[in-house]
């Protein structure tokens, strides 16, 4: 049943903000989304004190997909602190009354070819793209108010996931295909069409910003797998029990590799953090546009 | 987590899973595993858009070792899909819905 956000009163708007801000002082918090264990929880499952998100939908007008992309950038944003406040930040973004029927669609859109986060720059195969634009399309047609079947979902789905088996596994090729698969629901319907485009997306463009930057390839993780998983074979081969720090042993047998994969460990943490902001960014923008809304009294 | 998913034991993993007909998609978690967490509410979104096909069960490999032993469970999350109580697939870390909803397809759609 549709309910305009914060079900169009002001004041639901603001208890939803003040329970957040008291949530904060009380600092109860669990890293996981849509949790509530009766004392700590996530964001939305604090806001809530359940993991129901029907209620999430009749207690403040606002769509599950949004739930689940709140608690999960929440849960995996740089900090505690940064995932807070983005979470405060894009709640008090909503306008009161704002139709979020299409926004879920309107944010797979600018994950997948808008400017400047879509993926269109990144994609190197001809066909990934042309299934890229036909998932977009789809969306498109829900944000301009029509529907697309189901029908049509499945048969992008299976398009676009036997693109991404056709390419090399842990290539930014395959992390762009699973990208373009997990846009290909509706997210009036899939709560979780947001939340997973979003993580495979910050996944997919951080790992191509690793590579613009180091040229480190899914080779060079094949290539570490293997030298880590040699030096844990020789380390039980001498004898050894118990716990085996692999990486203890890289920094003693093998320093310039362990100086490379501490370097790429580095820049990985630091292109996703990069990347989260985008994304978090991209919610605010998109949220804060949402029309429909109730012009305050 | 979903009316549809239930959580199971080393006791009733017979009951629930190896000795019922039709498909079972088993998750292997633990607590201490966040992908496992954050894998969560896709499995519950799939639970409920397959709740007529596929039933979607959820076992602690820490509290259930003979289950994870008996699989050979050796990560986390480790989802293996059983058909008349028989192994069929099974999908490693954390993906999204589309790849379990594909993995689900092949076995719900004759």
């Amino acid at each position: 049943m549709y309910s305009p956000a914060y079900l169009g009163d002001a004041l639901c708007k603001r208890q939803v903000l003040e329970r957040l801000l008291s949530l904060q002082k009380a600092d109860t918090w669990a890293m996981r989304p849509i949790y509530w264990d009766g004392r700590t929880g996530s964001l939305v499952g604090s806001l809530l004190q359940g993991e129901n998100l029907d209620e999430w939908e009749r207690l403040f007008g606002l769509p599950k997909w949004l739930a689940l992309a709140i608690d999960n950038l929440f849960a995996s944003g740089p900090d505690l602190k940064a995932g807070l406040e983005f979470g405060i930040a894009l709640l008090d973004a909503i306008p009161v009354g704002a139709d979020m029927r299409t926004v879920g669609s309107r944010v797979v859109i600018e994950l997948l070819e808008g400017l400047p986060c879509g993926l269109l720059p990144i994609v190197s195969m001809h066909a990934m793209t042309e299934t890229l634009i036909s998932v977009s399309s789809l969306h498109r047609r829900i944000t301009d108010g029509g529907d697309v079947d189901a029908a049509e979902w499945r048969a992008v789905r299976r398009r676009a996931v036997a693109q991404t088996d056709a390419v090399e596994r842990g290539s930014v090729d395959a992390d762009v295909g699973a990208c373009i698969e997990a846009a290909t629901w509706d997210p009036r319907t899939s709560r979780t069409a947001v939340s997973d485009t979003g993580r495979v997306w910050i996944k997919a463009t951080s790992d191509a910003e690793v590579a613009r930057q180091s040229g480190w390839c899914a080779h060079d993780d094949e290539r570490m797998k293997a030298l880590l998983d040699r030096l844990h074979a020789d380390a039980k081969a001498a004898g050894a029990t118990g716990f085996i720090d692999v990486f203890k042993l890289l920094d003693e047998k093998h320093p310039e590799e362990a100086r490379q994969l501490k370097a790429h460990i580095a820049l990985e943490h630091a292109c996703r953090g990069a990347q989260w902001r985008k994304i978090t960014d991209l919610l605010l923008r998109v949220a804060t546009e949402a029309g429909g809304a109730v012009k305050a009294a | 987590m979903s009316q549809h998913v239930k959580n199971i034991t080393d006791s009733t993993f017979n009951d629930e899973v190896t000795g019922t007909s039709g498909p079972v998609l088993v998750d292997f978690w633990a607590e201490w595993c966040g992908p496992c967490k954050a894998l969560a509410p896709v499995l519950n979104d799939i639970a409920d858009d397959y709740v007529d096909a596929v039933r979607i069960r959820k076992i602690n490999a820490d509290e259930n070792k003979e289950a994870s032993g008996r699989y050979n469970v050796r990560g986390l999350p480790t989802m293996i899909l059983f058909v008349d109580g028989e192994e069929k697939e099974r999908i490693l870390g954390l993906v999204s819905k589309t790849r379990i909803a594909a993995l689900l397809d092949r076995y719900v759609e004759g």
